[in-house]
C-alpha cells in the first residue's frame, strides 16, 4: 500500500516535472555518451556528449543525490571545461544562482541536439592511480532536468589507454552498450593495465570477480576465492533468490587508492589494500564489513529500498531516516555471510559484535542522540570522525542498527524455538527470482513482514531502539544470542578483523582516549583522561616519565601497580603539559564470553 | 521586501508572547539567555546552555547554515554535540527535519514558558577555532534561533566563561564582568553572530586611531611584540580609509587578530570587527608580514564594502535563507582591489614589490587553462564546497577567482576613470559615493548590480553595462590589459627573479614554476599543480608525485631552480616518484626560468603606480 503511494506520488512529481519544463525531451533518439581515459591515470577524464533536444530554454543538471552515499555527494566541483555547442555554434550557459549543479541555457531555433564537452578532474590517486582507473558514470553526465533515471537512453562508450582493459556489469568497454541513465550510473567501470577475471560460480547466473591491481599478479590465495564461491551460494540462499542476471565483483588491489566500497545491483566496488587478497587471515578484515555487505545490498538498498531514496532524478533530495535497515541490517548480515561462507568464524563473529557494544556502549554521544538522528543526518557523518566522534556518534546506523537487527534475530530464533530465524524474513522480504528492479519499502512494510514470520509488537522494538535515546549499550541482541561482553587485560584483537587502522592504543574503557601512536585520537568526555584536561590532538611524549611507545603505555595502564599515570603531552600548537592521572583499573579490553544458555551466534552462523 | 515582512511578523510573535523573566536581572522577558562555557576552549570543546522563551506546542529552531562573509551553507552542523532539551523538569524529545539538517523540532509540554537546550561545540584539534593558548568563538557556532524570525528581531543576552586568566576582546559590549565570567549587553541575533569574542591567555591591545584598536592573542606572548613599522602601518590603514570613505559606518571597530599555527588561517570580516586568524609570527617575520599584508586591510574594507553596503542576494533576513552569489565580484572584487591598494597605501606591503605582486597576479590569471570554460561570473555565482585550495586542478577549476580577478577589473575601470577624466577623478570617487557619506551606526543597504552600473556613471558616463557585461559574464580567454598599457606597463616573463615570488618561496615552501614548466613544486620536491597543455603534463606528470632527482642529483630547490635555469642548453630530467613506481622523464621544454615582471612600454608616460599614492596627510 505504502509503495503504491511512493509511485503514485513519483508520478505526481514527474507530471509536475514535465509541466514545468513544457517541452518532454523527446526520449525516441538516445543520448550518447564518449568517455576517453587516457589521460585517467594523470586524473583526468574527458567526456564528449550529444544530447537530442528541441529547441527553446533547456536546463542541464549534473547527478547531485548519489545512490548508496545517501547524501548530495555528486562532485560537481570535478567538472570543468563545459563547452556547449549546437553543430559548430557556441551556446553560452549560465548556472543557477541557487543550485550549482544546474545548467541554464537556451536551443537556437532550428537545432536538434546539442554537442557538450567536458572534463571530470580529480587528484591523483583517489580515482585512479599510475595503472587504474575507476569510472562513476555519474561524474562524466549532463542531463535534462526532465530526464527521468529510468526512462532516459544512453549509449557510452570507453576509451582506454593503449593495452588496458576493462570490466563492469555493462561489459568491458570493447563496445558502447546502450542503457538507462538509472542502470549506466549503477554499473560503474574498472579499467586497469592489469586485470584478471575469476569466475565465482558455474553455469548460469554468472558470477564473477574481475580483480584490477597496481602491481601485475598480484598474490591471490585460492582459498579466498573458495570463500568467495561459497558466499556467492550463501547470500542467495539466505535471502531466498537473486534480483540480478549477473554480478560482478569489482575488486581493485592498490595501497594508493583509498579503502572502500559502493554497492551496485549487478556488481559492487570494492577498492582494497594490495594485499587484499592474499591470505585468508588478510580477507577477513575485509570480508564481513565490504565483500558480503556490498553484495547483500544488491538485495537489501538495491532491490528492496526505503521509499526515501526511491527516486525519479539525481537531482531529488533523499530522505535517508530508514538508513538503520538499509545500512544496518546490511552491516549485520555482512558479518553472518562472512561466517557461514567460512572467511570468519563464529568466535570472531562474536569477539566483532562484542567491540561494538562495547564501543558503542562507552560513547557519551549516546546519552542525548537517537539513533535515527544519526540515520537522518547521514550526509553529515563523513566529518564526524576521529575528534570527538564519541561525543557526535556520526555513522551509528550501521553499527548499532546491526546490532538491533542481531536481537531480532535472537528473538526471533529463541521465541519459534529454533523453527524460524531473520532468514525466514529475509525471504520474505527480499526473496524470488527477477530481474534488476526496484521496489519501495516503508517502515510500516517492515514491521508487517515481520509480524507475518514472527509476531510481537515490532514497532515498540524498533521505537524503544532507533527512535528514543537510549543511554545503555545496545548489548541486548549479543546477550539474548549467548554471549555477552566482559572486559580484561588481554583480549582476542579486533584490530585484524577491521579494515581501518584507526587506533595503536585502546584505552577508550579505562583512561578514556584511542590514541594512533601516540596521538589522541579521540577522548570520551566524563572519562579520567577528560576530567584532568587531556583532549584530541595531543601528542604523549612520556609516560612516567618513559619515551612514549605503544607498549610503554599499554603496560602503564595494565600491570603497572601504581595508582596514578603521568603523561606529558604536547598540545597542537607545541606547548607541553604535563597530565597525572589517578588510575589503578588495568586495561580494559572488551571480550565476547558464552554465557550458559545455548549459543544462538553459532546457529545464525551456521551455513545453509 | 522579503525580510521586511518576515519582521513584522516575528516581532508581533514576540509582543504577544508573556513570559517570565530569566536570571539576570538585565534581561526582559522576551530574550533569550545564551550562556557558553568556554573554560574548556583550549581542549577543544564549547559547552552551550540556550534559555529561550517558548509557548507550549511545536517550536522549531535552526542551526545557522548560511553564514555571512563565508557565501555558502557553511554553518558547521557536524560539530554540533551532546544536545538536550528540557521544559522546566521534563525532557522534551527533539527531532530534526529530514529535508533540513540544520532544523530542529521540540514538543514543549502545556503550561512550559521556558525551553532549556543544552549542547556542546567540537572544535577540531587543529586548523579550527582554538589552540591551547587561545581561541575564537564564533556565536554562529554555538546558537540557535527560531525558524522564521529575522535575525536583528531575535534578541539575546549572552554570557561567557573563560578558562582562567584568559583574556577576551569583542565588539560587543560589556555589562558587567564577575571572575572570568563576562555578561554582554543584550543584542540582536544579527549582531551577535556579526561580534565574535578573541580569548587567550596572551592578549595584547594597540589603538590604531580614534575608536578603532586591534587586539591580538598570540600562542607566545613573544609573537606580540610588532615592529614599530608594523602598528605604524596599522594606524596608516585607518587614516587612509577614513580619507577613502569619508565616512564610517560604524561607532567602533575591532581587528580581533589570533596568531597561533595552530588554527584555521583566514579572515572573516564583520560590522564593526573582523576575525582574522593567521600563522603566529605572520607580524614578526618580514616575509611573512609582506605576505599577509593586506589580510587587515582587506577585511576592515569590507566594514564599508559588504557589511554596510551588500548585494541584494545576500542581504536576507536570517542566517538559514539561501543566498545568491552573483555579485561577490563586487562584494569580494572591489575589496580585494582595495585591501591591496590600502597594503601600499598604508606602507604594509612594501613598494619594493609592487610590480611583481601584480604583475603574478595577472599572470596567474591569464596562464590559467580553466579561463577558456568558465566566464568570471560563474565563479562567483557557484562556490564549489571543497573547490577552493584543492591545488591539483585550480587552473583548470579557477574556484576562486573573483578575488583576484575582481582586483583586476577594478584595477581597469579605475584605469578607465584616470583616463576619461585626464587624472581628476579616480575610483575612489566612486567609492565615496557609493559607500561613503553620511556617516551611520551599523545598518545595511542592498545593492543590485544596476545600482553598482549607476554610481559608476555618476563618475564618469561610458558603457560600464558593457564593460561589466564583457568581464563578468562573457568568457575571457584572455586577460584584457588595455588598461595596464594604457598606464604605460605590459606584462612580461623573463628570468629575472621574482621579488613576491621569492617572499611566498621563504614563507610558504613553493616554488613557482608554472611559467616555465607548468608545475608549482613544493621545496620537498612534492609537485603541488601541473597546468593542462604545460610540458610537465605533456611528459605525464601527476600532481601528487614527488621529484626524487633532478638530472641525477637528489632534489633540492637550488638544484631544480639551477636545472630549470639550464634548460636552455640541457633539457631538465626527473627521477618521480609516484605511488610504488619511480619513472625517468625528460621535459620537452628549453625556455629557462621564466618570472612574471611589468616592464616599462617605451614612448608611454608611466603612470601605473597612481593607485597607491597615500591620500591622508
Amino acid at each position: 500500500m505504502n509503495r503504491q503511494f511512493a509511485r503514485t506520488f513519483c508520478a505526481m512529481v514527474a507530471c509536475a516535472a514535465l509541466l514545468c519544463f513544457a517541452r518532454p525531451v523527446v526520449a525516441a533518439e538516445p543520448a550518447r555518451l564518449s568517455v576517453d581515459l587516457r589521460a585517467a591515470p594523470r586524473g583526468i577524464i574527458q567526456v564528449d556528449e550529444t544530447l537530442p533536444l528541441a529547441p527553446g530554454r533547456v536546463d542541464l543538471v549534473f547527478p547531485k543525490w548519489i545512490p548508496g552515499t545517501h547524501g548530495p555527494n555528486g562532485p560537481i566541483a570535478n567538472l570543468v571545461s563545459l563547452s556547449i555547442r549546437s553543430r559548430g555554434q557556441a551556446i553560452p550557459w549560465r548556472r543557477d544562482p541557487h543550485d550549482g549543479y544546474r545548467f541554464i541555457l537556451d536551443v537556437p531555433p532550428g537545432k536538434t541536439s546539442l554537442d557538450l564537452h567536458f572534463a571530470h578532474v580529480s587528484e591523483p590517486g583517489s580515482e585512479s592511480t599510475a595503472h587504474i582507473a575507476v569510472l562513476n558514470w555519474n561524474e562524466v553526465v549532463l542531463v535534462p532536468a526532465s530526464a527521468l533515471q529510468r526512462e532516459f537512453m544512453i549509449v557510452a562508450s570507453v576509451r582506454m589507454p593503449n593495452t588496458w582493459v576493462g570490466a563492469s556489469a555493462l561489459g568491458d568497454g570493447s563496445s558502447a552498450v546502450t542503457a538507462t541513465l538509472e542502470r549506466l550510473v549503477d554499473s560503474p567501470f574498472l579499467a586497469a593495465e592489469w586485470m584478471m577475471s575469476v569466475p565465482l560460480a558455474s553455469g548460469e547466473p554468472s558470477v564473477r570477480m574481475a580483480i584490477a591491481s597496481d602491481v601485475a599478479k598480484p598474490t591471490i590465495d585460492a582459498k579466498v576465492l573458495d570463500h568467495f564461491r561459497t558466499l556467492v551460494a550463501q547470500e542467495q540462499l539466505g535471502f531466498g533468490g537473486r534480483h540480478w542476471q549477473a554480478y560482478t565483483f569489482l575488486v581493485a588491489l592498490s595501497d594508493t587508492l583509498g579503502y572502500g566500497g559502493l554497492e551496485h545491483h549487478e556488481s559492487s566496488l570494492n577498492t582494497v589494500p594490495q594485499n587484499g587478497l592474499s591470505s585468508e587471515e588478510r580477507a577477513k578484515s575485509f570480508a564481513g564489513g565490504l565483500y558480503a555487505h556490498e553484495f547483500a545490498h544488491s538485495w537489501n538498498g538495491k532491490f528492496r529500498r526505503p521509499e526515501g531514496l526511491v527516486r525519479d532524478t539525481f537531482s531529488q533530495a533523499y530522505d535517508d531516516r530508514l538508513l538503520w535497515v538499509y545500512e544496518g541490517l546490511t552491516q549485520y548480515l555482512g558479518d553472518v555471510f562472512a561466517v557461514r561462507s567460512g572467511f570468519l568464524s563464529v568466535d570472531e563473529f562474536a569477539t566483532v559484535l562484542a567491540n561494538r557494544v562495547a564501543r558503542l556502549g562507552a560513547e557519551p554521544g549516546r546519552t542525548s542522540r537517537p539513533l535515527v538522528d544519526t540515520a537522518i543526518a547521514s550526509p553529515l557523518s563523513y566529518s564526524a570522525r576521529g575528534a570527538w566522534s564519541a561525543s557526535l556518534r556520526g555513522g551509528d546506523y550501521y553499527n548499532e542498527g546491526g546490532l538491533a537487527w542481531l536481537e531480532a534475530d535472537a528473538i526471533i530464533r529463541r521465541g519459534s524455538n529454533g523453527t524460524k530465524s531473520l532468514d525466514d524474513f529475509l525471504s520474505a522480504f527480499f526473496g524470488g527470482v527477477g530481474p534488476a528492479e526496484v521496489r519501495g519499502y516503508s517502515r510500516a512494510d517492515l514491521i508487517a513482514a515481520l509480524n507475518a514470520i514472527y509476531p510481537m509488537d515490532w514497532s515498540s522494538f524498533f521505537a524503544e531502539r532507533i527512535d528514543r535515546v537510549a543511554p545503555a549499550a545496545p548489548s541486548r541482541g549479543l546477550e539474548a544470542a549467548g554471549w555477552r561482553v566482559v572486559y580484561a587485560d588481554a583480549a582476542p584483537d579486533v584490530g585484524r578483523l577491521e579494515p581501518r587502522r584507526s587506533q595503536t592504543v585502546d584505552a577508550r574503557y579505562s583512561l578514556g582516549f584511542m590514541s594512533d601512536s601516540g596521538r589522541i585520537v579521540d577522548v570520551l568526555q566524563g572519562s579520567p583522561a577528560a576530567t584532568v584536561g587531556i583532549g584530541p590532538g595531543r601528542r604523549i611524549v612520556a609516560v612516567n616519565s618513559a619515551l612514549y611507545t605503544d607498549d610503554v603505555l599499554r603496560s602503564a595502564i595494565g600491570g603497572s601497580e601504581r595508582h596514578s599515570i603521568s603523561l606529558m603531552m604536547e598540545a597542537p600548537g607545541g606547548r607541553f603539559q604535563t597530565f597525572t592521572i589517578e588510575y589503578a583499573g588495568g586495561l580494559r579490553q572488551p571480550k565476547a564470553e558464552r554465557t550458559a544458555e545455548i549459543d544462538i551466534l553459532s546457529a545464525i552462523g551456521k551455513p545453509r | 521586501m522579503k525580510h521586511l515582512l518576515v519582521s513584522v511578523v516575528s516581532a508581533v510573535l514576540f509582543v504577544a508572547a508573556t513570559l517570565e523573566a530569566g536570571a539576570r536581572p538585565d534581561v526582559s522577558a522576551d530574550v533569550s539567555r545564551l550562556d557558553i562555557d568556554a573554560r574548556e576552549f583550549g581542549r577543544g570543546i564549547l559547552h552551550a546552555r540556550l534559555r529561550m522563551p517558548v509557548r507550549a506546542g511545536r517550536v522549531i529552531l535552526d542551526y545557522p547554515r548560511y553564514l555571512p562573509g563565508t557565501h555558502g551553507p557553511t554553518g558547521p552542523i557536524a560539530a554540533l554535540a551532546s544536545l538536550r532539551a528540557r521544559a522546566g523538569s521534563a525532557n522534551v524529545p527533539w527531532s530534526r527535519e529530514t529535508a533540513d539538517l540544520y532544523r530542529f523540532a521540540f514538543d514543549v509540554p502545556a503550561g512550559a514558558t521556558m525551553l532549556d537546550l543544552d549542547y556542546d561545540y567540537a572544535i577540531r584539534p587543529s586548523g579550527d577555532a582554538s589552540s591551547s593558548m587561545l581561541g575564537t568563538l564564533s556565536w554562529n557556532t554555538v546558537a540557535f534561533a527560531p525558524q522564521g524570525v529575522a535575525d536583528r528581531t531575535f534578541r539575546v543576552a549572552p554570557t561567557l566563561r573563560l578558562p582562567q586568566g584568559w583574556h577576551y576582546a569583542s565588539a560587543l559590549r560589556t555589562v558587567s564582568q564577575s571572575g572570568d565570567t563576562i555578561a554582554f549587553a543584550e543584542t540582536s541575533f544579527e549582531t551577535l553572530v556579526d561580534s565574535p569574542v578573541l580569548a587567550g591567555a596572551n592578549l595584547r591591545r594597540v589603538p590604531l586611531g580614534p575608536n578603532v584598536e586591534l587586539d591580538a592573542a598570540a600562542d607566545d606572548a613573544s609573537s606580540l611584540q610588532f615592529p614599530a613599522s608594523v602598528t605604524a602601518g596599522w594606524a596608516r590603514l585607518v587614516r587612509e580609509s577614513d580619507a577613502l570613505f569619508g565616512a564610517r559606518h560604524f561607532a567602533r571597530y575591532k581587528f580581533l587578530l589570533a596568531l597561533s599555527d595552530n588554527v584555521a588561517h583566514f579572515g572573516l570580516e564583520h560590522h564593526e570587527s573582523s576575525d582574522d586568524r593567521l600563522l603566529e609570527r605572520a607580524f614578526v617575520d618580514a616575509d611573512l608580514t609582506q605576505r599577509v599584508a593586506d589580510l587587515l586591510p582587506h577585511e576592515y574594507v569590507h566594514s564599508w564594502n559588504g557589511k554596510y553596503r551588500r548585494p541584494l542576494g545576500i542581504a536576507t533576513a536570517t542566517f538559514n535563507e539561501p543566498i545568491d552569489d552573483e555579485l561577490l565580484w563586487v562584494y569580494e572584487g572591489l575589496t580585494n582591489y582595495y585591501g591591496q591598494v590600502l597594503s601600499f597605501r598604508s606602507g604594509l606591503r612594501s613598494r619594493a614589490l609592487l610590480c611583481d605582486f601584480w604583475a603574478n597576479q595577472l599572470a596567474a590569471l591569464d596562464t590559467e587553462p580553466g579561463r577558456a570554460w568558465r566566464p568570471l561570473g560563474d565563479t562567483a555565482t557557484f562556490i564549489a564546497e571543497g573547490a577552493r585550495g584543492a591545488a591539483a586542478w585550480e587552473s583548470l577549476r579557477r574556484g576562486g577567482d573573483y578575488y583576484p580577478e575582481g582586483s583586476v577589473l577594478w584595477f581597469e575601470a579605475d584605469r578607465l576613470i584616470r583616463m576619461r577624466t585626464n587624472g581628476a577623478r579616480s575610483l575612489d570617487d566612486m567609492v565615496r559615493m557609493f559607500e561613503g557619506p553620511p556617516a551611520s551606526l551599523p545598518r545595511v543597504v542592498p545593492y543590485t548590480r544596476a545600482d553598482v552600473v549607476a554610481a559608476m556613471n555618476a563618475v564618469t558616463p561610458y558603457d560600464w553595462d558593457g564593460f561589466f557585461r564583457d568581464r563578468v559574464d562573457r568568457l575571457q580567454p584572455r586577460l584584457t590589459r588595455e588598461g595596464l598599457r594604457a598606464s604605460g606597463r605590459d606584462l612580461v616573463y623573463s628570468a629575472l627573479p621574482s621579488k613576491w615570488l621569492a617572499v611566498r618561496e621563504r614563507t610558504m615552501g613553493e616554488i613557482d614554476a608554472r611559467y616555465s614548466i607548468g608545475a608549482m613544486v613544493m621545496k620537498t620536491g612534492t609537485i603541488a599543480s601541473v597546468a593542462e597543455g604545460s610540458p610537465a603534463a605533456r611528459a605525464g606528470i601527476a600532481s601528487g608525485s614527488r621529484i626524487l632527482a633532478v638530472g641525477g642529483w637528489s632534489f633540492s630547490p637550488e638544484r631544480f631552480h639551477a636545472a630549470l635555469a639550464a634548460t636552455q642548453r640541457t633539457p631538465i630530467v626527473f627521477a618521480i616518484e609516484r605511488g610504488a613506481d619511480v619513472t625517468t622523464v625528460t621535459l620537452d621544454y628549453r625556455g629557462g626560468e621564466k618570472y612574471p615582471h611589468l616592464a616599462r612600454i617605451a614612448g608611454r608616460a608611466d603612470t601605473f603606480d597612481a593607485f597607491v599614492k597615500p591620500r591622508s596627510r
